[in-house]
C-alpha cells in the first residue's frame, strides 16, 4: 500500500462524513473524481410491483429442509449441551458402521465356508 | 447506508432477534435495506432484470440464514452487500449479464432509470463496467452506499490496506476514462 492510498482514504473517509478536506495538488484529481462519482450515482430505489411481489413471496412459508431441521434443533439446545449432543451423534454413527461392517465380514466368511 | 447511532443500532438488535423469533417481522428488515440492496445491484449489473435478481436472491438467502444469524454490533445491511456482491460475482462468473439495448427497456421509466439513459451516465456506467469486479464493488459500496473503509473491508473480507489499494485503482482508472469536463464539479 503507498501513501496515496492511505491519505486517500482517510480523506475520503471526511468526505463521506461531510468534513472540509483540503487536498494537496497530488491529492486533488483523485477527490474531484471521487466527488464526481458521489454526485453521479443515484439512489435508485426497488420498482413497484417488483418490492411488494418479492416481500409478499419472502412472506410465504417454507418446507425446511430435514438437515435444516436438524440444525434447527442444534440451535434450540442450550450452548454447553451442542458438543455433548454432537458428540453422541458421531459415535452412535461410528458404532452403526463398525456393527455393519462386522455383520458384513461375518456374512463373506460364511459365505466362502459354505460354497 | 445510513449511519446507525448507538440506540439505532439497539433497535435493529432488537428487530433481527423479533425476526429470528418470528420470521414475519423479517419484512421489517426488508424495508428497511430493499431499496439500497437494489440500487447497488443496479450500478453494479447495469440491468434492472439483474437487479431484481440479485435482490431477490440477496433477501432469500438472508431469510434463509437469519435463524443462525449472530449479532456483532454492525448494521444488518453489511450482511446483505456481501450476499449481493457474493450473488453478483457468482452471476458474472456464470454467464455475462445482458445490458438491456435502448429499444428493449421498459418504456415506463422513472426518473431515476433516466440517469441510465442520459449521455453522462452513459458514460460513467461503461467506465464503471470496465472496472475489474472488486474495484466496481469497492466504489459502488464507498461512493453509492456511502460506507467508510473498515467497513468495506468487513463487507468484503478484505484487509483495510487491500480496500485502500482497490478503491486508489479504481478511482485512477475512472480518472483515465472519464473527460476533465465531465469531473470538473
Amino acid at each position: 500500500m503507498s501513501p496515496l492510498d492511505d491519505r486517500l482514504s482517510r480523506a475520503l473517509d471526511r468526505m463521506l462524513s461531510g468534513e472540509q478536506v483540503e487536498p494537496d495538488d497530488e491529492l486533488q484529481p483523485y477527490l474531484r473524481t471521487a466527488a464526481y462519482l458521489r454526485e453521479s450515482l443515484p439512489s435508485i430505489p426497488a420498482p413497484e410491483p417488483f418490492r411488494s411481489d418479492l416481500l409478499e413471496w419472502l412472506e410465504q412459508p417454507r418446507q425446511q429442509r430435514w438437515w435444516e431441521e436438524l440444525m434447527g434443533l442444534r440451535r434450540r439446545l442450550p450452548e454447553r449441551a451442542r458438543v455433548p449432543a454432537l458428540g453422541a451423534a458421531i459415535g452412535l454413527g461410528a458404532a452403526a458402521a463398525i456393527t455393519v461392517g462386522w455383520i458384513v465380514i461375518r456374512q463373506r466368511r460364511v459365505a466362502s465356508i459354505t460354497t | 447506508m445510513r449511519r446507525l447511532g448507538p440506540a439505532e443500532l439497539e433497535a435493529e438488535r432488537r428487530l433481527i432477534e423479533a425476526a429470528q423469533r418470528d420470521s414475519a417481522r423479517f419484512g421489517e428488515l426488508y424495508e428497511r435495506y430493499v431499496d439500497a440492496i437494489y440500487s447497488f445491484a443496479y450500478h453494479h449489473t447495469g440491468s434492472a432484470t439483474q437487479a431484481e435478481e440479485v435482490t431477490a436472491e440477496t433477501f432469500e438467502r438472508a431469510l434463509k440464514h437469519l435463524p443462525g444469524y449472530r449479532w456483532r454490533g454492525v448494521p444488518y445491511g453489511a450482511l446483505l452487500y456481501r450476499i449481493a456482491a457474493s450473488v453478483i460475482s457468482r452471476g458474472r462468473r456464470r454467464a455475462p449479464f445482458v445490458e438491456l439495448l435502448p429499444g428493449h427497456a421498459s418504456s415506463d421509466i422513472g426518473p431515476e432509470e433516466q440517469w441510465l439513459h442520459a449521455e453522462s451516465g452513459r458514460r460513467l456506467r461503461s467506465a464503471l463496467a470496465g472496472l475489474p469486479e472488486d474495484q466496481r464493488t469497492v466504489l459502488l459500496l464507498r461512493f453509492e452506499a456511502g460506507l467508510r473503509n473498515q467497513e468495506i473491508a468487513r463487507v468484503m473480507r478484505r484487509s483495510e490496506g487491500a480496500i485502500k489499494a482497490l478503491t486508489f485503482r479504481g478511482i485512477s482508472t475512472l480518472r483515465g476514462r472519464l473527460q476533465p469536463d465531465e469531473v470538473a464539479l
